[in-house]
């Protein structure tokens, strides 16, 4: 696991800690590593050298844990994306309208996604192409977020009309847009296009006005606040 | 290329099996391509070309604008069905390939989100930007789900929800369903 993570630093080849700690950290600190170095080279550039490089831990000591990088990068994925999920689950569980949830929501992920350009690069960008099952891993992905937005329907005007597919269709019209930015290098800035997210997300179940209207309202809440 | 992509994925490729598979010697490989990035763009260049070809073809013809639209929607799903391999390096394994095809793909998508977007002069309303990357983003995410299961043979069933999603921000969704159904009735009979 990645625990608290990502961007914990335990310090390297520090003495008197027990054997399990030891472990621990110099998993963590390869799972941190496998994520950087795809973040900085992409996934098929990335060697087990890298890992250990960063990680400062012995090639041995690697291959105790994993058989090879792609068994090493999917723990690493994984507990990326349960983090990422768990953390908008907990936001999403919050009461109040599903306009309202879905415009926090978004504005969380796009704060997350900024503060860890290099997971982002890796969640949005990488993914796909991170072997054999990255494109299961894409899916995944889609899957994942979908339940956020499919509950939409029960509130739109048209809810029964609108084909089976619209909440997968949101979630790829949103991640496309955030592939744009990370790609292009503009993480750090994601925040910014909130306002243009809560009105993709939103148009297709509420219609143009309403979504128009949150997309002032994100907009608006932006200019507020001075890191908006 | 194409075909040992698709078989193996562009990672676990190798110049041999694009030799073997292509019937030629590896000398004329290197005679043709620096390595294989370089046979892979190749590929990518040429498949995209036709790609954007055929849908151009199908979206400039006279007619209403959502009669092109789903002409067009039509001509790229039955180019996916007809060519899965080719499908699958456009759409998947060109992010797998380095920068040099993230950059081609890129290109693709916002030449097919662009298309799109000429909805906006159709459109009743001011619309927000990145519209036309929305709908292929989400169009994308629908064929991706067929790709990677191995059905691109059905791909063109997804006509109608696509053209749904590709109408709907733009005309609303009135009109986007009613086109959407005229389409259900004509393709039931």
């Amino acid at each position: 696991m990645l625990d608290d993570p990502i961007l914990e630093r335990l310090p390297s080849g520090r003495h008197g800690l027990p054997r399990d700690v030891v472990e621990r950290s110099q998993r963590g600190r390869m799972l941190r590593a496998v994520l950087a170095a795809v973040a900085e080279k992409g996934y098929a550039a990335t060697t087990v050298a890298d890992v250990i490089g960063r990680a400062n831990v012995s090639r041995p000591t690697f291959y105790e844990f994993w058989p090879g990088k792609a068994a090493c990068f999917a723990e690493a994925y994984e507990a990326v994306l349960a983090l990422l999920v768990g953390h908008l689950e907990a936001r999403f569980a919050r009461p109040g309208r599903w306009e309202d949830r879905v415009r926090e929501g978004l504005r969380e992920l796009l704060h997350w996604l900024s503060e860890y350009p290099d997971l982002a690069r890796v969640a949005v960008v990488e993914v796909i192409a991170s072997g054999r099952d990255g494109p299961g891993r894409y899916l995944e992905v889609i899957e994942r977020f979908s339940p956020f937005f499919e509950e939409g329907r029960r509130t739109a005007p048209h809810g029964d009309e609108l084909p089976a597919t619209t909440a997968t269709v949101v979630v790829g019209g949103l991640a496309g847009i955030v592939f744009d930015e990370v790609a292009a290098g503009r993480t750090r800035e994601l925040p910014r296009i909130l306002p243009e997210l809560v009105y993709a997300a939103l148009a297709p179940f509420t219609g143009h006005e309403q979504a128009l209207a949150q997309m002032e309202l994100a907009r608006r809440e932006a200019g507020a606040t001075p890191e908006g | 290329m194409a075909y040992a992509c698709a078989e193996k994925g562009y990672l676990a490729t190798t110049v041999a099996d694009v030799v073997r598979r292509a019937g030629v010697s590896r000398a004329t490989f290197y005679a043709l391509f620096r390595d294989k990035e370089d046979c892979f763009l190749a590929a990518y260049d040429a498949i995209a070309a036709e790609f954007i070809a055929d849908a151009l073809a199908a979206y400039r013809r006279p007619g209403p604008w959502p009669a092109r639209v789903r002409a067009a929607i039509e001509a790229m799903l039955a180019f996916g069905a007809e060519r899965p391999a080719h499908a699958r390096m456009a759409l998947i394994e060109g992010l797998a390939a380095g920068s040099g095809a993230l950059e081609r793909y890129q290109q693709l998508v916002r030449m097919v989100a662009a298309f799109a977007d000429e909805g906006q002069e159709y459109a009743a309303r001011d619309l927000p930007p990145r519209i036309g990357r929305a709908v292929v983003g989400g169009g994308l995410a629908l064929v991706r789900v067929e790709i990677v299961a191995g059905r691109t043979e059905r791909l063109p069933a997804l006509l109608p929800d696509l053209l749904y999603t590709t109408l709907a921000p733009y005309l609303g969704h009135e009109e986007a369903m009613r086109e959407t159904r005229a389409l259900r009735e004509e393709l039931a009979s």
